[in-house]
């Protein structure tokens, strides 16, 4: 079953010069997330991914098409809260997205705007901020975390309204590594332990490789939607949109090209280990 | 004598406040001329506040600074010297551009150093040739470029005033791959072309071991370790101690090692990776 439908939608920015119209950002563009599913979307910066995530809640409408989240078409505007609280959207900038002056308070001010119960706030605010592993920072200063933390608690601000799904708009790219790996061990979780649908925007290969299925931006249309390892083992597709294929399977094709038999699907460092291994005793 | 050289530098925010923290605790690092040097460390181990010192944004709470053996704080004169002679070019230095075309933005530096308009213009079209922003470019306004269009303008504006030390503060983050490999790809052809001195603040492993002549390595607002590329990875396990990593292919040859195969532990980019298992599986009759 699909929890957000995109419908051949194409979307185009206004120019803020009269008269001249911008190439759409968003060209007939299909695809169904499916509840439950873990999507990476790819492609290179101006690509329409960040046009997508708008759309996805409503915050941007389509020029043609339907974006439709759990049966809720979002042209329709009496669904509008509903369908902000179904499909939560976390953006690149942790800085721009806390309000409050203390985490806690920051977390609580999502479900606050949706009229739930005190007592009901504080149980989501506090299971929020275990998921994403920032509970003993609730009483913290945001403007004192790292980016890291900070995004961290923008994810538990999201989690608290109980979305369904959530998109991120990459999430890591301000991050160092530490931060990144942290955050993605927090959107891993809400997917596998939480069940919510994660739609994932990223420029990292090997955080790509995480999720259950990839899609591929190129230019405003979908290039290319398939599995990790579907997706990869095309190093050609991937490098001529300016993208690049994780540095395992860059090695694994350099070796191929001589003649070595190693699989074109390595996404892992321990998968490649383990076929040269393989290859190497087979002898 | 160094290029440029920090003296017990110790930098201290908040003194006197219960927030006291000590950014910089006694750091002494030492930058010979033409060197590409790779600052890395995590977040808060003070690397964005060690290169705020190098061309006297900050004044350091104790110890110096200096630049071709002279300190930097010396007078108003070497401190006005020194913002020209080592030019910062921030994180997102995209943010900062401001004038009204792209033209302008670049020859911000150069007009406030006083040069004549001739001067101002073979500035310009020189900076704007190393990043790659062709002519017609420099009529637009900055606010229209993409992204990764924008971090080059603002980098041209750095590399305008001609300084003897470049030092950018995370020049790719946020950008994707091909963007990336542009930037990297203009500072190391700038440094060849030009033989001036490049330093680097960076998070990804990777860049560090293609590009870096000297590594200095950031923990806790000390110095860890100065050192080659293969000084600096030699001990991985360290290196995750203190937050870092080592790039992803080392992984691959730390692996193999763990399971007897004998190749090198000085493998950090794909190419060297493809050059050492080609060795190990034409040795055992397979190619």
């Amino acid at each position: 079953m699909s929890i957000i439908e995109f419908e051949n939608v194409t979307f185009r920015y206004e120019s803020d010069e009269e008269g001249v119209v911008l190439s759409p950002a968003v060209k007939d563009f299909s695809l169904s997330v499916n509840e439950g599913e873990f999507i990476a979307i790819l492609g290179h910066n101006g690509s329409g991914k960040s046009t997508l995530a708008k759309l996805a809640n409503g915050l941007l409408l389509p020029e043609s098409g339907d974006v439709i989240v759990d049966g809720m078409n979002t042209k329709n505007e009496d669904d509008d809260i509903k369908i902000k609280q179904t499909v939560g959207v976390v953006f690149q900038n942790p800085d721009n997205q806390i309000v409050a002056t203390i985490v806690e308070e920051d977390v609580a001010f999502g479900p606050e705007n949706l009229g739930i119960e005190p007592s009901e706030i504080r149980r989501r605010v506090d299971e929020a901020l275990k998921t994403v592993g920032m509970y003993e920072y609730r009483k913290h200063g945001p403007h004192k975390l790292s980016g890291g933390q900070k995004q961290r608690v923008a994810i538990a601000g999201i989690i608290a309204m109980e979305p369904r799904c959530i998109i991120l708009d990459e999430p890591t790219a301000m991050l160092d590594p530490i931060g990144r790996r942290d955050v993605m061990k927090a959107i891993k979780r809400l997917n596998r332990e939480l069940g919510i649908t994660v739609v994932f925007i990223t420029h990292y290969m090997e955080e790509a490789c995480e999720a259950d299925r990839i899609v591929v931006m190129d230019d405003a249309h979908l290039l290319m939607d398939g599995t990790p390892k579907d997706v990869f083992s095309n190093p050609e597709k991937i490098r001529s949109i300016g993208l690049d294929v994780p540095q395992t399977c860059q090695l694994a094709e350099l070796l191929r090209k001589d003649g070595i038999k190693l699989k074109n699907d390595l996404l892992s460092i321990d998968e490649l280990v383990e076929n040269i291994d393989v290859l190497l005793k087979g002898q | 004598m160094s290029h440029l050289e920090t003296q017990n530098l110790t930098y201290v925010y908040g003194a006197g406040t219960p927030f006291k923290i000590t950014a910089l605790d006694n750091v002494n690092i030492n930058i010979e001329k033409g060197e590409f040097v790779a600052i890395i460390g995590h977040t808060g181990s003070g690397k964005s506040t060690l290169v705020q010192h190098l061309n006297g944004l900050l004044k350091p709470t104790n110890g110096e600074i200096l630049l071709d053996g002279e300190s930097i704080h010396k007078s108003k004169s070497t401190l006005f010297d020194a913002r020209f002679k080592v030019g910062l070019c921030f994180q997102y230095p995209e943010y900062q551009l401001f004038e009204s075309t792209v033209y302008k933005d670049i020859a911000f530096g150069p007009y406030n150093m006083g040069l004549t308009v001739a001067e101002i213009d073979e500035r310009v079209r020189s900076a704007a040739k190393y990043v790659g922003i062709p002519d017609e470019m420099l009529s637009k306004s900055p606010f229209d470029l993409s992204g990764g269009e924008k971090r080059r303008v603002a980098i041209a504006g750095v590399i305008s005033m001609e300084p003897e030390i470049l030092i950018l503060d995370e020049p790719t983050s946020g950008l994707d791959p091909r963007g990336r490999e542009q930037i990297l790809e203009l500072i190391k052809n700038y440094r060849e072309k030009t033989g001036k001195t490049v330093i680097i603040v960076s998070h990804s492993m990777d860049d560090v071991a293609r590009f870096a002549t000297k590594v200095i390595v950031m923990n806790e607002s000390n110095v860890e370790k100065i050192g080659t590329v293969d000084e600096i990875f030699e001990n991985s396990s360290r290196l995750r101690e203190i937050g870092l990593s080592v790039p992803q292919i080392t992984d691959v040859f730390i692996k193999l090692r763990e399971k007897g195969y004998p190749v090198s532990e000085k493998v950090y980019t794909v190419e060297q990776g493809y050059l050492e298992l080609k060795k190990l599986f034409e040795g055992r009759g397979i190619s």
